[in-house]
């Protein structure tokens, strides 16, 4: 009797674990953006959940701006979207800290990250840098054509 | 493409060498309005606080302001056919409208940066939508590239392209308005049923409405000066219908839009409520058209003419050199609302001014005549060491003025700068420097390619 109440008290165990384990997977949420943006680029903010969206208007995104205030959206899917994930577009227009928070209504799951805001980030640089060189060529060109 | 063409630019034309008809004149201005802008200037109007009644007035306030500048400073253009760095000449002297001139360049790069950056955002939204890429420094480059080589192939093709493409730039927008009224549906009585306001909020709205068009004001005669002339009444016409009701639809849809939506981007707007990928490929049509068109004829042109002027450039490298300059000032930082309305009101401040003197200096103080000769080889308008007093002050008082009530800055600025230019210049510099064509006896004559002084240096 004691063996078989030791094991159904186990298996109860095994069985809240379990569902533990499954509770703690749907309200496991990431968000995945870039450190740096130049400012007026375009954030995709990418929501993926351990388990399939079905709704994205279950999904709350808050952005709080660097000059203290806040807008919040909904995400959306597209085909490029795996049924675990959805995303929004943010255009960055102002310098500075962003923290982006994200909220499943449904299972009450939270997820916050950061950004920063720049004049210039890498490829800002670099088109920077590739039309300076365009002008300087075709100055010399233009120069050696006339001389 | 090669160093004459940009000489030769700068000559009159001769009125039976005119050949820009009427009706694809007014299809190029149309297709400069038909720009993500132009629905933002409306976006913005509701943004500001007004009403939809008060945006519509204070815009069509604006228009009217706009056309009539527009007409008044394009007459030297249309009647003499000369373009707009040989008519700063008489206004600010043989040399400091060089300096006129580079500062209504200015304006043009930083729009030209602009715009491609505003179209490049486009595309790459639509990019994410549609396929997960995102790189809005690919688009970008690409995109200003090819203006860059579109516009290195000379005016006229510049309007061709242009007026073709507004054609098809309102049977797109004509589908976005269709879309957009599906998805809001045009409840335009409760927009118009906000308190709103008459004060500020509706002056800065005018002021920005006049601004939006102060800088093709000051070279309208760069494109004025291809149109046949042998109608005024068709030249207000033309101005007039390729001016109001482009402005009119796109800042309309902008005011309905963003008071039934809260949503004043356009980009925003169309990926937010893009259902599919028909819907897709016309905002994209759009974005590239309107873009393109727009930078084509406000931007480049002006700015490739002053360098040509400058620099004595060919119109292939002016078109390199305004391209380059147009990314090296940092065209993104303009898409921050602080940064846009910044650059409006400075540029403002210091366009309007110009285009006052201009306009008074040729319709008030000279009665539609200038010494043709003197405008290419005599020192007639070299006043003091080819700097023109009046002009240069009456722009420092303008502008200042316009700096002072920077929100208002183009319209302080206009009125200022037109006023202390006419009596500077009537009461202190006609009686220093006498100006021939001043007399009720004088007979323009027109200028010959082969008599003028920059003919010359072609040859």
């Amino acid at each position: 009797m004691k063996i078989k109440t030791i094991s159904i008290i186990c298996i109860l165990m095994l069985l809240l674990l379990y569902l533990g384990n499954f509770a703690f997977a749907i309200s496991n949420l990431t968000v995945d953006i870039n450190d740096k943006y130049t400012i007026g680029e375009s954030v995709i903010v990418k929501i993926t959940s351990s388990e399939e969206i079905k709704d994205p208007s279950n999904v709350k995104i808050t952005i709080e701006k660097p000059n203290g205030s806040t807008i919040e959206s909904i995400p959306r899917q597209e085909k490029w979207n795996s049924n675990n994930e959805c995303f929004d577009i943010y255009t960055v227009d102002y310098i500075g800290n962003y923290k982006i928070n994200v909220t499943n209504i449904l299972t009450g799951a939270e997820e916050s990250t950061t950004f920063n805001s720049l004049m210039f980030t890498r490829g800002s640089t670099i088109v920077y840098i590739l039309s300076f060189i365009i002008l300087i060529a075709s100055l010399v060109f233009w120069k050696a054509k006339k001389a | 493409m090669t160093g004459k063409v940009i000489k030769e630019s700068l000559l009159p034309i001769p009125s039976e060498q005119k050949d820009l008809s009427y009706s694809k004149f007014t299809l190029s201005l149309a297709s400069d309005l038909i720009a993500l802008y132009s629905f933002m200037m409306g976006a913005g109007a509701i943004a500001a606080g007004l009403n939809i009644l008060q945006a519509f007035v204070a815009m069509m306030i604006g228009l009217a302001v706009d056309v009539v500048l527009l007409v008044l400073n394009g007459l030297p253009g249309f009647k003499l056919g000369i373009p707009m760095v040989i008519q700063m000449r008489p206004c600010f002297g043989n040399k400091s409208a060089k300096i006129t001139g580079v500062i209504r360049a200015l304006p043009a790069l930083a729009w030209f940066g602009f715009n491609s950056f505003l179209g490049a955002l486009g595309l790459n939204l639509f990019s994410i939508v549609l396929f997960g890429y995102n790189n809005v420094w690919v688009w970008f480059f690409i995109f200003h590239i090819l203006q860059v080589i579109l516009s290195a192939l000379g005016v006229k093709k510049m309007l061709d392209f242009t007026s073709y493409s507004a054609v098809a730039l309102f049977v797109i927008i004509l589908a976005m308005a269709a879309h957009i009224r599906a998805v809001f549906g045009f409840s335009l009585a409760s927009g118009m049923m906000g308190e709103g306001s008459w004060g500020i909020p509706f002056w800065l709205t005018v002021t920005a409405f006049i601004s939006v068009g102060i800088a093709v004001v000051v070279n309208s005669s760069d494109y004025i000066r291809y149109l046949k002339n042998d109608s005024m009444k068709k030249y207000v016409w033309s101005y007039t219908l390729g001016f109001v009701p482009t402005m009119v639809i796109m800042a309309g849809l902008g005011m309905v839009v963003v008071s039934v939506s809260g949503v004043w981007s356009p980009i925003d707007l169309f990926v937010k409520y893009v259902p599919n990928i028909w819907i897709i490929a016309i905002a994209m049509g759009f974005i590239i058209l309107g873009q393109f068109s727009t930078n084509m004829f406000a931007n480049i042109i002006p700015a490739n003419f002053v360098w040509g002027e400058l620099f004595k450039m060919p119109w292939w490298f002016a078109s390199v050199f305004t391209g380059g300059l147009g990314l090296i000032i940092i065209p993104w930082y303009l898409t921050t609302a602080a940064g846009f309305f910044n650059f409006m009101n400075i540029y403002g401040a210091l366009l309007g001014p110009i285009a006052g003197i201009m306009i008074i200096d040729f319709v008030i103080i000279r009665k539609g005549k200038y010494n043709m000769q003197a405008l290419y080889s005599g020192t007639q308008y070299d006043y003091w060491k080819g700097i023109n007093p009046a002009g240069i002050i009456a722009l420092i008082i303008g502008s200042s003025a316009g700096l002072f009530y920077i929100n208002l800055s183009s319209i302080t600025g206009t009125i200022v700068g037109a006023l202390s230019y006419y009596f500077l210049y009537k009461y202190w510099i006609i009686k220093k420097y006498p100006q021939v064509e001043l007399s009720d006896s004088y007979v323009m004559s027109e200028v010959s390619g082969s008599n003028s002084k920059n003919a010359k240096e072609v040859e």
